[in-house]
């Protein structure tokens, strides 16, 4: 008989439930120490902590699973044996948070176990992909010898995460070292038997974000990085590239010597600098290098029977449970936490358990729930969505489930109140449809016309009927606002000066700052101008891969809200790489695209226009997930006939 | 013992320190000063000791008063976890060898 589970599962599920429940459940049992239930007197949880385990604690204080004015937080900064226990209760106003010891050597080795487990129920595939010996054990042991000097690279970050790890000796990287080989080596037993479906889960990297806990480390940089080094040590890299970046890396390196910045992670973890000082440059640095190198690694060898089919269905399986457990996670604390921990959030999903929120002006407020960031996973959503239409328009058929989750995706759109996503998504329909269906003169200007509409609903008229004038100095003027007198800064400089002497620098930036105001990014973009402060290396090379400490840290700007992110990949871009940088990655984009212009469709086109267009005002390019989910998109469009991978 | 561990447990070198022989004088009585915050010490057999000022606190630390039991038990821990994974890869290098697998297939 067919059953679901298979019986070599039995053992891989009997070890997931270990992870889930054992890790929370651990307590002494002989002391005469009981979990007490929370009132406002904390003097019990103050006196004894780390004597009381989590599942104890909710079995005596059951109304923390439903109830909203209570927090679980991990505190990553706990001993092994305070792992999964009660660290400390505190009060602020009528809210309790509680403190659950992990600690982050135990958290690569749990959480690092746990998605592996995970990967491990696809089945097996008959060969195994292949790598030769030397470069595998070369390539694991550089690899782990590089994430453990990414602990010293940011020791600023790790001093805060590591429990009675001292940093300062060489023996603690030696353990980190260990940990890591240990947690890789059981991914590349998984992975490799699995080569040619691994890439399918690319989706599923949305819902499990990957992040460690305490960590500024994704789970699967762990591999990228490792087929970075299989590419390296294969000689399968481009020279050119190589020779280039290398110099590169030298002139940011030596730029950050001098004064270092701290820049907070928070829900950039996983793939932002937390300092800008030589040896984090130096690491960002080759981490880039490898990252891109182990991703073209994987398409290459992915490429031949790569199809958007099974990305398209198992984008489909992620979607319902990104919703509800963002849902579940902002209405209850246990989820909350858990989502945190098992699904490796870059940070803590939202408590806000209304998606529906408006703020004073009536406008609807964005819901981020589960990811991190409410644009990107709009994005995300976006683009099932596109995905799922195309396909209707083409099969003129679909299935019950499939479009109940297109429904689904067209509702977490809606929740992350990302309108760039959602109109270039109509646009990128619209196209299609029009083409395919050879839609007459008359119907096409129709569609032009509703679209035109919805962009003006959604700008807000009265936003229209600025003058040109107002909306052209949107950028500047915003920039001015938030500078503080006493910190001047190079680039604000430089767009008064041409403003005055209207220069044709004024110009251009007029233009960007036109469609700015349009897109509602003057305030986001102004906040970048006020605190970007490059001397002339940095303008024209960068500051070095996912460095944005020197930036936040250097120029002082008036408060903003939160930390305020330039909300435009293209300016992410801008800082990592430099004017020059930029120019060269947009001309090696377009040429990519003339030199295969003839193995692109219209489909395979509007891809690309789509993630262009969001990728200009969004931050996505700074998000793995999303980084890694365009990056297999624009790679397969742009390389492969299209005929061949669109169905 | 190092006077880097005395600096690390006790604190910095006060300006005019001079070190006495306290150790032949048996009726020597440290005097509290109020100015330094008591530390607890720990010697290896985790018998412990409010020391309350830094003449005190260096007479005990070079006297082997050195041992933190919660570090103590943090680095056995890592070491444990270290042999734990030593011991698994043997484990598992074992059964490759004897074909078994865990996981099944």
């Amino acid at each position: 008989m067919k059953t679901f589970i298979k019986k070599e599962n039995y053992t891989k599920i009997f070890f997931l439930l270990l992870i889930l429940i054992i890790p929370w459940s651990i307590s002494d049992v002989t002391d005469s120490i009981s979990a007490e239930k929370i009132t406002s007197d904390l003097a019990f949880y103050e006196i004894n902590p780390c004597k009381v385990s989590l599942t104890e604690f909710l079995l005596k204080n059951i109304n923390v699973l439903y109830q909203d004015h209570y927090f679980i937080k991990s505190s990553n900064y706990s001993s092994i044996s305070c792992f999964g226990k009660i660290a400390g209760v505190t009060q602020v106003g009528y809210d309790f948070y509680i403190n659950i010891g992990t600690n982050s050597i135990i958290n690569i080795l749990l959480q690092g176990t746990f998605w592996t487990l995970l990967m491990s129920f696809l089945t097996k595939e008959k060969k195994r992909f292949y790598i030769k010996k030397f470069d595998y054990i070369n390539s694991l042991v550089f690899t782990a010898a590089l994430f453990s000097f990414s602990f010293f690279a940011e020791v600023r970050f790790y001093e805060k995460t590591f429990y009675l790890l001292d940093l300062s000796d060489s023996r603690s990287y030696f353990i980190l070292f260990i940990i890591i080989a240990f947690v890789l080596n059981n991914l590349l037993d998984v992975y490799l038997s699995r080569f040619n479906k691994m890439i399918y889960l690319s989706p599923f990297m949305f819902l499990f974000i990957g992040v460690f806990s305490g960590l500024n480390l994704h789970f699967y940089s762990l591999i990228f990085v490792f087929f970075g080094f299989v590419s390296f040590f294969s000689k399968n890299i481009n020279k050119k590239f190589t020779t280039s970046y290398i110099i590169l890396t030298a002139i940011w390196c030596i730029d950050s010597i001098g004064p270092s910045y701290y820049f907070k992670p928070d829900k950039l973890r996983g793939l932002i600098s937390s300092m800008y000082d030589l040896n984090s440059t130096f690491y960002w640095s080759l981490y880039f290098f490898l990252l891109i190198n182990g991703l073209i690694y994987l398409y290459k060898n992915n490429f031949k029977d790569f199809k958007f089919e099974k990305i398209y269905k198992n984008s489909l399986l992620i979607v319902i449970p990104i919703l509800t457990l963002g849902y579940a996670g902002s209405a209850n604390p246990i989820f909350n936490f858990m989502n945190f921990y098992y699904f490796g959030q870059q940070k803590v999903g939202t408590n806000n358990s209304n998606p529906f929120l408006l703020n004073q002006w009536s406008e609807r407020l964005s819901w981020r729930g589960f990811f991190s960031s409410a644009e990107t996973i709009g994005e995300f959503f976006a683009l099932v969505l596109i995905l799922g239409i195309l396909k209707f328009i083409n099969d003129r058929k679909i299935k019950l489930l499939e479009s109940s989750i297109l429904v689904f995706s067209l509702f977490g759109l809606y929740l992350s109140n990302n309108r760039a996503a959602f109109l270039s998504a109509i646009l990128v329909i619209f196209i299609y449809f029009s083409i395919e269906q050879e839609l007459s003169r008359t119907k096409i200007l129709f569609g032009i016309s509703s679209i035109l509409l919805i962009l003006v609903y959604s700008i807000g008229f009265e936003n229209i009927l600025q003058s040109v004038a107002f909306s052209g100095n949107s950028i500047l003027t915003q920039a001015n606002l938030y500078k503080i007198e006493e910190f001047e800064n190079s680039a604000l400089i430089l767009l008064n000066n041409s403003y005055e002497n209207k220069t044709f620098l004024s110009y251009i930036f007029s233009f960007i700052s036109f469609f700015a105001f349009y897109l509602n990014r003057s305030e986001l973009w102004g906040i970048f101008f006020s605190r970007y402060n490059p001397n002339f290396i940095e303008l024209l090379l960068g500051s070095g891969p996912y460095n944005f400490g020197q930036m936040y840290g250097e120029v002082y700007i008036k408060e903003t809200s939160s930390l305020l992110l330039p909300h435009s990949s293209l300016l992410s871009l801008l800082v990592f790489f430099g004017v020059v940088g930029l120019f060269l990655l947009g001309m090696i984009f377009i040429f990519q695209i003339i030199k295969n212009k003839n193995k692109l469709n219209i489909t395979g086109k509007l891809f690309i226009l789509f993630i262009v267009l969001n990728i200009i005002k969004s931050d996505s390019l700074i998000y793995l997930p999303s980084f890694t989910f365009y990056s297999l998109f624009l790679y397969f469009i742009i390389k492969k006939r299209n005929s061949s991978l669109f169905n | 013992m190092s006077i880097e561990n005395v600096v690390k447990i006790c604190g910095d070198f006060p300006k005019n320190f001079n070190k006495q022989d306290i150790a032949s004088d048996p009726n020597y009585v440290f005097v509290n000063d109020p100015n330094f915050s008591p530390v607890q010490l720990f010697d290896i057999d985790e018998n412990t000791v409010f020391v309350n000022s830094f003449i005190e606190c260096e007479h005990y630390v070079t006297g082997g008063w050195v041992y933190d039991p919660i570090q103590n038990l943090e680095t056995s821990m890592h070491f444990l976890i270290i042999g734990g994974i030593f011991l698994s890869v043997i484990i598992k290098f074992i059964y490759s060898r004897t074909n078994l697998s865990i996981f099944g297939n």
